[in-house]
Formats: structure tokens, C-alpha cells, sequence
């Protein structure tokens, strides 16, 4: 075996190690076509494309009291996590059915037991509206690790790609569970 | 090469059908379709008319109401928010065939966006009485009527902005008129 042989074969070797490491470490398919995520609290106003959101309020009960119009029944054996927000979609009528609590991974899709609710922006472009979107969760969701830190996706599509979205963070460990929470009806806000 | 071409002349002569006719099938089709669905806008200048699916189509009225806020001395409609209300004259053209519908939202398009309202559901909820013999739905039922519609938009978006009405003609070819407000 000559030395050009010896040093071919170690360029091979290093060159299939290389390959290795890319193919380990590369993004896959959905890390390629994630979100951008325009993270914030409580009391942030979080600006993205297509959607402007400023959650205003978090709260945990048992059931939901809608005074504005008839919801069925609204008790639950888990918890109701209700966030109230002032959101603005930027460009046209919006729909936030798919919008997705998530603890430790698994995403709580927000619930349509609201009647009228801000799940459908439906005037337009700069048009402010506050209300509150619920999602109903198993009570143990509450004791997980994530809980302190769950996220709310403002998801305006079913699978929002390469886009940004406002994410709300909230510590669900903080709050009691009220025994009910008044949903009030939803309104269009003054633009200031 | 000429015994190769008489062996071979009428493969070739299928290939050369077969080729472009699977083409069309498989491309030409859909984009054909795509194109029948997707809609030339044509701009209609104020106090003219249009015409599709038999039926003529004309921009009578339009106003902004400038919100002055929801408290006692308000009009109903949130301060920096604006009711647009539009009538369009729809009246049928000779021999027409009733059936098929039409539908309207505001557009404008700001900083090379496009930015679009739907129709508010119940203007009432702003103080907006929509007139006793108007339609709030375009319904092409074969006989006249005055179609209004109304729009909650920021304040000022009436300068920027046109109502597009469109809907699909007989052929299923679709319209879209942009008509320009009444200024």
C-alpha cells in the first residue's frame, strides 16, 4: 500500500465523518418551515404579520358564565383556561380556530363553545377586537412542568409555515381556579 | 437511416400525439381551470356600469361615517373607526336566467399591501339602519333591487379605497369589478 493510498482512503474516512455530522445535525422538515414566534407576556403588545395581539388577562375556573348569549353547558372534569386579549388582524378577515395552547408539547386547540367570539375577526384590516378565547384542559395539564411556562399560539391558519405569530407566555401554576369566570360579550375597541 | 425510420415511423407518429396530448391532460387542464377561476379585476369609474351574468351592476351612493365614539354622545361607532355604507343598482338585462349570487368587500391597497373588510353582518350594531327596500344579500333572482352594504374600517381608509363586487357568470367564468366610491 503506497502513501497515495493511505491518504486517499483517510480522505474518504474524513469525508464520510463529514457527512455524518451534517446529516446528524442538519434542521429536519419542520424546523425548515417553523414559525417565527413574536414572544411576550401579559400586557405586551405583540406585532406580526398578519396579526397584532395584547392579551390582557389569564384565568382558570371550573365554568364559564356567558351572559351575552346562550353557550349550553359549560362545565368541565378538567379546567377552563380563559385569555383575554385585544387582537387586530393587519390585512383582512381572520379566523383564530386554530389557535393551540401548548404545555410541555401538547397542544389544547382553542375551544368554539363561545358563541360570537373573537375566534373570527370578522370586519378587516385595523379593525381592534377584545374577547376572551378559552381552551379546556385535563386538571393534570395544570401540575405539569411546562405549566409555568405555557405558550398560546395566535395560529391564524391550520398550519401556519415560515410566518410570524404571537405567542403569549403565562404561568398557569400561579392562578387559583375560580369556581366560575364571566365571559362578557365581545367588542370592537376605539383605535387610539 | 432511412430503413430505421420506416420501421419506426408510426411509434413516432403515436409519440408525437401522445406527447403533447398528455401534456394538455395533465397541465394544460388545470391551469386552464385556474385561469377561468381567477378573475380579471376591471375598474369601474364612478357613475358607470358594469355588466356579467346578465345582470348590470352600478354604484349609485357611498358615504363614510367618521366614529365619534360608543358613550352617550357618541353615533355608536368607536372613536378612529369609520361605518362606509355603499348602494349598488343591480337590475337584470334582457332574458336573463335567475340564479347565482354576487358578493362585495371593500379593498385598498396601502404601502403595496392589500387590505380588505368584509361586510358587518348587522350594521345596527353601529346605529346603521340599512333602508326598508334595500337587500343586504346580492341574490340574482331574475328582478331589480338595490344591494347596500356596509363596512367598519379605520378612519380615512374611504379615500384608498374601492368596493370590489364578484361572484361567477354562467360559464363559471368568475367577474370582479372594482368600483370607485362616491368622493
Amino acid at each position: 500500500m503506497n502513501a497515495r493510498t493511505v491518504w486517499a482512503s483517510v480522505g474518504v474516512g474524513l469525508a464520510l465523518v463529514a457527512t455524518a455530522v451534517v446529516v446528524a445535525t442538519a434542521p429536519d422538515s419542520d424546523d425548515i418551515t417553523a414559525v417565527f414566534p413574536v414572544r411576550g407576556t401579559i400586557g405586551d403588545v405583540l406585532e406580526a404579520r398578519e396579526l397584532i395581539v395584547e392579551a390582557t388577562d389569564i384565568r382558570l375556573a371550573d365554568r364559564l358564565e356567558v351572559g351575552y348569549a346562550d353557550a349550553g353547558t359549560t362545565t368541565t372534569d378538567g379546567v377552563w383556561v380563559v385569555l383575554d386579549a385585544t387582537i387586530t388582524p393587519r390585512l383582512e378577515t381572520t379566523s383564530l380556530s386554530n389557535a393551540t395552547l401548548v404545555i410541555d408539547g401538547i397542544q389544547y386547540q382553542v375551544s368554539g363553545i363561545l358563541p360570537r367570539s373573537v375566534n373570527f375577526l370578522s370586519y378587516g384590516a385595523g379593525i381592534p377586537q377584545h374577547g376572551s378565547l378559552v381552551f379546556e384542559l385535563p386538571t393534570a395539564a395544570l401540575a405539569a412542568p411546562g405549566a409555568a411556562n405555557a405558550e398560546i399560539y395566535f395560529n391564524y391558519s391550520f398550519q401556519p409555515q415560515l410566518d410570524s405569530i404571537p405567542v403569549v407566555t403565562v404561568d398557569l401554576t400561579a392562578l387559583e381556579v375560580e369556581p366560575r369566570a364571566v365571559i362578557a360579550a365581545p367588542y370592537v375597541t376605539d383605535v387610539e | 437511416m432511412t430503413g430505421w425510420l420506416r420501421r419506426n415511423l408510426v411509434a413516432l407518429i403515436v409519440l408525437a400525439v401522445a406527447i403533447p396530448g398528455l401534456a394538455f391532460v395533465v397541465l394544460g387542464l388545470p391551469l386552464l381551470e385556474l385561469h377561468n377561476q381567477e378573475s380579471d379585476v376591471e375598474h369601474i369609474e364612478q357613475g358607470e356600469s358594469a355588466e356579467a351574468n346578465g345582470y348590470r351592476f352600478t354604484l349609485t351612493k357611498s358615504q363614510e361615517f367618521v366614529g365619534t365614539g360608543t358613550g352617550d354622545d357618541g353615533n355608536d361607532i368607536p372613536l378612529g373607526l369609520a361605518l362606509v355604507g355603499v348602494i349598488i343598482e343591480v337590475e337584470p338585462l334582457d332574458d336573463v336566467n335567475p340564479g347565482g349570487s354576487c358578493d362585495a368587500e371593500l379593498v385598498a391597497e396601502v404601502n403595496g399591501e392589500d387590505l380588505t373588510w368584509s361586510t358587518v353582518g348587522d350594521p345596527a350594531d353601529f346605529g346603521y339602519g340599512v333602508g326598508e327596500d334595500r337587500e343586504s344579500y346580492c341574490l340574482l333572482e331574475g328582478e331589480p333591487f338595490e344591494y347596500e352594504v356596509v363596512f367598519l374600517t379605520p378612519a380615512g381608509s374611504y379615500d384608498l379605497a374601492t368596493v370590489s363586487v364578484d361572484g361567477l357568470d354562467a360559464d363559471g367564468v368568475a367577474y370582479d369589478f372594482r368600483f370607485d366610491l362616491v368622493k
